[in-house]
């Protein structure tokens, strides 16, 4: 087994040369996962050393896309904790029909599991065309979703028991084509859906939404990062509107918790106070 | 007493050790507790209750960056990586599986390692793959205290044999010399 085993000095380092391989700032990553993440990559890689690391990635730049992938994209999974989809049907979505307005907003789409969930179950509901869905990703090289979202089928058996769970029903397979031993969304799932690049902290992004999806993503990043991310993003948040964290992430600071009722403790689906 | 962390990792047989362990342990347990235990992912409900039945340690799924107090056991969430960061808070992770696990033992133990350095106990029951191992070895490493069950006394003894394998712990108990052992740091 190939063991590479990275020091604080060496995370600083690949930190430090990610803003020039990518334009992308890794220091930005809680330090414990950062450090895990790389080490997964080398030994997946066989890379033995940090410095090892440092020179293929400096010698070869397709070893770069896979880094940063490794980095920053995890298993995709459609409708993790079928709860909490439930949830969002059952209480939020049943308003929609007096609301044609309603925008939902997903900051930091990388790979798109959240967005394609939410998009299955605005199609479930029939509510396509009133639902407006916007997703936005901080950088061009993270955009996996711009670049034809297509998914590996072996894997896909995950995504259908969770839609069962959820749904009740397990012909999930209605919404995709086949391509090979890749699985291609329906086209129609993105009618009434816009893509823009976006940076939680400082976009400029000027629509007010009535639900921010931002799960699992907090969870990356330092506590300052946090804080910054979350200040920006409640700002786009409408008055009664909501904000959806991971179910083990909530709202750390004690300003931003006065705006929001806690709507759903469990799925940590936060309400704006009116 | 120098140790400031107790880290269990275990999978399929484990349960009732962990049940044993924790209806052993004071209330007043002088240390943080961390389980990473395999679990079905997509099972958010009951396994705290379960284990709380017979335990005076009060157990909770904790949130990310929560600071582990002594007397709690914190048990790793479905789906969910738990990390120990250089600031000994809990850090949760989505990242991929390891060793076909998340939450993967390995992880918890070589962030906790990484954290406590030899002030870390680390323990590895039950399980029926080598998940684990090379965590255990690195708090090994570090100069913290390991346990393994033994592999005899284990209802499925794969990953105490892993452990094996690769690291010599401290110690090779029972599930009862492990609970002993534990109750006497008090």
């Amino acid at each position: 087994m190939t063991v590479c085993s990275i020091h604080i000095k060496d995370v600083k380092e690949i930190a430090k040369q990610s803003k020039d391989w990518f334009g992308i700032d890794l220091g930005d990553i809680i330090y414990v996962t950062l450090k895990i993440k790389i080490e997964q990559f080398c030994k997946t890689y066989k890379l033995t050393s940090s410095q090892n690391l440092i020179e293929k990635l400096n010698t070869i730049p397709a070893l770069r896309d896979d880094f940063l992938s490794f980095i920053f994209f995890d298993e995709f999974e459609l409708f993790r904790d079928p709860a909490f989809w439930r949830s969002i049907k059952e209480s939020i979505l049943t308003q929609v029909k007096t609301d044609i307005q309603f925008r939902v907003f997903f900051p930091s789409c990388h790979q798109g599991a959240e967005l394609l969930s939410f998009l299955i179950l605005r199609e479930d509901l029939g509510l396509a065309d009133k639902i407006q869905v916007l997703f936005a990703s901080q950088h061009k090289l993270l955009n996996k979703v711009g670049k034809g979202f297509v998914y590996e089928e072996r894997k896909h058996h995950l995504n259908i028991s969770n839609y069962k769970r959820l749904e009740g029903e397990d012909n999930l397979d209605k919404y995709f084509v086949q391509k090979m031993n890749k699985l291609v969304p329906e086209k129609k799932l993105f009618r009434n859906t816009m893509y823009f690049d976006y940076n939680e902290t400082e976009g400029a992004f000027r629509k007010s939404v009535n639900l921010i999806i931002y799960r699992n993503k907090l969870l990356n990043y330092n506590s300052n990062l946090q804080l910054q991310i979350t200040n920006h993003l409640i700002k786009k948040i409408k008055l009664g509107g909501y904000l959806a964290l991971g179910v083990k992430e909530k709202l750390i600071d004690d300003n931003n918790r006065e705006l929001f009722i806690v709507f759903n403790k469990k799925e940590s689906l936060y309400k704006k106070k009116i | 007493m120098s140790y400031k962390a107790l880290m269990i990792g275990g999978s399929a047989g484990s349960f009732q050790v962990i049940v044993h362990i924790l209806s052993h342990l004071p209330e007043d347990f002088p240390l943080p507790i961390f389980l990473s235990l395999h679990r079905l992912k997509h099972v958010r409900n009951g396994f705290v209750e379960a284990l709380s039945i017979k335990s005076k340690i009060k157990i909770i799924e904790p949130h990310d960056r929560e600071v582990p107090k002594p007397g709690i056991a914190y048990l790793a969430p479905a789906n969910y990586h738990m990390l120990i960061g250089v600031d000994r808070r809990i850090v949760l992770s989505t990242s991929s599986q390891v060793n076909h696990s998340r939450p993967s033992i390995d992880l918890s133990f070589q962030t906790a390692a990484d954290a406590y350095r030899e002030k870390l106990l680390g323990v590895i029951l039950s399980g029926a793959n080598k998940d684990g191992a090379y965590g255990l070895k690195k708090v090994s490493d570090y100069g913290g205290f390991t346990i393994v069950q033994d592999p005899k006394d284990s209802q499925i003894g794969t990953m105490p044999n892993s452990a094996l394998d690769i690291m010599k712990p401290n110690k090779i108990l029972t599930k009862e010399g492990i609970s002993e052992f534990l109750n006497q740091l008090k």
